[in-house]
């Protein structure tokens, strides 16, 4: 079954990020690794998440005579010394992790530099379980719960058949446009009907809380909310105006796949076009330069 | 009776009001530690209620004993002992800790039930000897087969931004009208 034909969808799947996976190297003495390891170069999709690499990525340092028996679930990724959530999309960890501005003069940080780890897995801060079963899990719940802020149910979701369901992350695990978009298709679109509230999540720089408030796509007299509308809502002293910023470089912007996009489209035409396949919008703020 | 506008749904606003007069009433009732609040360090409207217990530990000598009181026991799921009653054995052995919150979903407009259980060792409990040692055994089976992958998972918190265990809260709404017609019957009668 073929998805609907829209050019946007499309290239934020297309979308990919060349990672540098490098060991870390005291974990690399203690596990019998004797020379250097070589780093191990991806290129992964935007919208696919750390752990179904993760098999890929052992077999690559294992082969390189590192002595590791363990679990898939006991490997990890930092940057910097702060670790990965693995349930977010990769995409999403780049932008919130370098907070490279696309309006910047500087070249980006690519190949983005992650660091492997074997040991000392880090479980107070993040989730412990089964890679790629619990990533699939997370998957569907965010799905779910995006159904749930749209229409104040999950009904559309859990009355997908289960060959549907099953689709959904099969056509991202297998990178399959067609058979994730053309289910996901009638989940975003929403039967044509207005969402009550626009699934989407804010990420701010040092730490904060992650921020998610019901967004109603709509004004008290119907009218569309725009993107810049929504951020001055809701982040009124990094946005005090919903339109563009004069000195823009100062500015805070929000930042998806990579991306400022205008402040001007409607709210519901982004969460339906630039969500990531978990239903979300994730944007991300970056502060001004 | 009053209740909020759009009742089993909350608004932070409601949740936050409710969340501390559920404090206040957890001052009144003496034998276990009250309710407090908390709030983020550096942004408002990212406040919850948490509460700190020790439990016993279910081995399989003491288990058996549990799990008869669990038949007569309707609304508590554990017993939680005096800590001035404690038994001669040692501390770390015998009981954990459970550390429960109580965090307003967003997106779901209900109360949600975040909790993590640490040895004394401050290691996390397993998804195992949370199942064995703080559901029902006979809810286990609802509870492992709900949603997707059962009730209980683990999750961000959303204010701490670290791994909680929590129980899922599509169905809370249900479960938050049914205690009020609950309320509502027994009023009648």
């Amino acid at each position: 079954m073929t998805a609907p034909q829209n050019p946007i969808t499309r290239a934020i799947w297309d979308g990919t990020l060349p990672i540098k996976f490098s060991l870390d190297s005291t974990e690399a003495a203690a596990l019998g690794a004797k020379a250097i390891v070589e780093p191990y170069f991806i290129e992964a999709p935007r919208c696919s998440y750390f752990p179904l690499w993760t098999s890929q990525i052992r077999k690559y340092f294992v082969d390189m005579a590192l002595n590791f028996i363990g679990d898939d679930a006991e490997i990890w990724y930092d940057v910097d010394g702060t670790p990965l959530k693995w349930h977010y999309p990769i995409g999403l960890l780049y932008d919130l992790h370098t907070g490279y501005r696309p309006d910047s003069n500087s070249p980006p940080p690519l190949p983005w530099p992650v660091t492997v780890h074997f040991k000392n897995f880090p479980a107070d801060k993040l989730i412990k379980a089964q890679a790629i079963d619990a990533t699939q899990d997370f998957f569907m719940s965010m799905i779910k719960e995006a159904d749930f802020l749209r229409n104040g149910s999950t009904k559309k979701v859990m009355n997908l058949s289960k060959n549907d369901q099953t689709q959904l992350w099969d056509g991202l695990w297998s990178k399959n446009y067609d058979r994730f978009w053309s289910v996901n298709y009638r989940l975003v679109i929403n039967d044509g009907q207005m969402p009550k509230n626009v699934p989407m999540r804010i990420y701010l720089p040092d730490n904060c809380p992650v921020i998610q408030e019901p967004i109603s796509p709509v004004d008290e007299n119907g009218n569309q909310l725009t993107l810049g509308d929504v951020l001055h809502q809701v982040l009124p002293e990094l946005f005090p105006s919903p339109l563009p910023s004069e000195n823009a470089s100062a500015s805070p912007v929000p930042v998806i796949h990579g991306i400022i996009p205008q402040l001007e489209i409607p709210i519901v035409w982004a969460s339906q076009n630039l969500c990531y396949p978990d239903n979300f919008l994730h944007i991300v703020v970056l502060l001004g330069i | 009776m009053a209740l909020p506008d759009h009742y089993p749904f909350l608004t932070r606003n409601e949740f936050d009001i409710a969340a501390k007069l559920f404090i206040e009433q957890s001052k009144r009732s003496s034998d276990e530690e009250p309710w407090t609040w908390v709030e983020h360090e550096k942004v408002k409207g990212f406040g919850y209620i948490c509460r700190k217990s020790l439990v016993k530990r279910i081995t399989p000598v003491n288990f058996v004993i549990l799990e008869n009181d669990f038949t007569q026991i309707d609304d508590e799921i554990f017993e939680e002992e005096d800590l001035n009653s404690l038994p001669t054995v040692p501390v770390s052995d015998e009981y954990f800790t459970v550390d429960y919150h109580i965090i307003y979903s967003t997106s779901y407009k209900v109360p949600v039930l975040y909790f993590n259980a640490y040895n004394s060792d401050g290691t996390l409990l397993t998804n195992d000897e949370i199942y064995s040692n703080l559901v029902h055994p006979l809810k286990h089976n609802d509870i492992k087969t709900a949603g997707f992958n059962g009730a209980i998972s683990q999750q961000d918190h959303p204010t701490l931004l670290i791994p909680f265990y929590y129980l899922h809260p599509c169905e809370t709404a249900t479960l938050m009208t049914s205690i009020f017609m609950a309320v509502l019957l027994r009023a009648y009668h």
